[in-house]
């Protein structure tokens, strides 16, 4: 095998370091095996101990708290089903210098958040969403009525309310936070009725999102640690803990 | 256990557990039969199977396989022995009506139409050894009767029942159930 130099000159002015090659993970690198002594080995890529993945379903939603604006009467929170989280996206900005196009980063903007409620019997989450949009625009939810007049979005009786997800591990242990801040309901989809299956309906619901705040919760275990070195006569050949390292 | 195994260790295992050697209870059955006429007329079961989802992951040109979650298939069996009475069929499809009318298009609340079952498994000296559990169960087929003059044989309808989640007492005695 040739070997890679440490150092390329691609350009005049650029200077790229290319790495150390690592060796070739192989599946036993990548599963980890456990010890003679029932110790846990985890399994490790270019040298990193790979955590458990995160499992589509271990989420929890947090949804704020509404009441009637005219009874002061606590709306019950709908349950969340099934959510897409989105994140800041930047778009790229491109602009001819020289003859060729150069590419920047334009604005953050946060992604719209889809959410899919469960409908019961009740209509919870129809009433819990009109109740956020009675925040914004002044309306009667009996006639129909309105009276022109819309809302500020700021404030305790503004419409902009936070929306937090909890990321959690396959212990339900919360692990990540994501709180979309300064949310209100845009787009409500249509519901679905029919006669002919036996299924339900559900409630699909668009939120704009104002700010996306993510971070680690410190207060868990989050996820596996980091793999611990045997030290010798723990079990471990010195052989086997090289052959793990990659 | 070093070595081949001997006679000695074969001999020191417990007796095999019978497939005949069970009890099937329907706890507060709907439909207008009781506990007890199900136990007695139930000829054959099963116990519920239980099986944890897998989640692959391509890494480096390598699949991992982690745990996913617990499913269950979610319907169970059960042959029950008609009487002339016929109060299997028609207490089933009482049952099944309650749950939704055909009649009248009404139905009615998961809660008042679920029950529990529990099949109970024995020992040589009738000592209750392992219990299954099913929960949120309610009749979901109460299939076609073929009748024929050719045969003697007992009409023994196989009801099939929905649902939520099973348990094992054996497994809950550790803490990881509910049962």
């Amino acid at each position: 095998m040739a070997i890679v130099p440490a150092t390329q000159v691609v350009a005049a002015d650029v200077e790229v370091t290319t790495p150390t090659p690592l060796k070739p993970p192989t599946v036993e690198s990548l599963t980890g095996t456990p010890g003679t002594d029932g110790q846990k080995v985890w399994g490790t890529y270019q040298g990193q101990p790979i955590p458990e993945p995160h499992r589509i379903w271990k989420f929890d939603v947090t949804l704020p708290k509404l009441t009637a604006p005219n009874s002061g009467t606590n709306i019950a929170t709908p349950i969340v089903q099934n959510i897409e989280c989105g994140f800041d996206n930047t778009t790229p900005e491109q602009y001819p210098i020289g003859g060729r196009h150069h590419v920047s980063a334009n604005f953050f903007d946060a992604s719209m958040l889809n959410l899919m409620f469960y409908n019961d019997e009740n209509q919870t989450p129809i009433e819990y969403i009109l109740a956020w949009k009675r925040l914004i625009r002044n309306y009667d939810p009996n006639t129909g009525l309105d009276d022109g007049t819309y809302n500020y979005p700021e404030g305790t009786n503004g419409y902009f309310k936070p929306i937090i997800v909890i990321l959690q591990n396959i212990k339900s242990q919360a692990v990540y936070r994501i709180t979309y801040d300064k949310c209100f309901p845009t787009t409500m989809h249509p519901m679905r009725l029919d006669y002919e299956p036996s299924g339900r309906t559900v409630i699909a619901q668009t939120f704009a999102v104002n700010r996306i705040i993510t971070r680690k919760d410190q207060s868990s275990t989050q996820g596996p640690p980091a793999p611990a070195i045997p030290k010798a006569g723990a079990g471990f050949s010195v052989v086997n803990l090289q052959r793990l390292q990659l | 256990m070093a070595g081949p195994v001997t006679i000695n260790d074969v001999q020191g295992l417990v007796d095999p557990l019978k497939g005949y050697q069970f009890q099937m209870t329907v706890a507060a059955p709907k439909g207008g039969i009781t506990s007890q006429m199900l136990s007695l007329r139930c000829t054959a079961t099963e116990l519920p199977g239980i099986s944890l989802d897998q989640v692959p992951v391509d890494l480096a040109g390598f699949t991992l396989v982690y745990s996913g979650r617990i499913k269950f298939s979610h319907t169970w069996r059960c042959t029950l022995v008609e009487g002339t009475d016929s109060v299997i069929r028609v207490s089933i499809a009482s049952w099944m009506k309650l749950a939704y009318n055909w009649i009248t298009g009404v139905g009615s609340n998961k809660v008042d139409i679920q029950s529990t079952a529990k099949i109970q498994m024995y020992d040589n000296p009738n000592n209750p050894v392992v219990a299954n559990f099913l929960y949120g169960l309610f009749p979901i087929a109460n299939p076609a009767l073929a009748l024929q003059m050719a045969d003697s044989r007992a009409l023994a309808p196989d009801i099939t029942w929905s649902f939520d989640y099973a348990d094992i007492d054996a497994i809950a005695q550790q803490g990881l159930g509910v049962g």
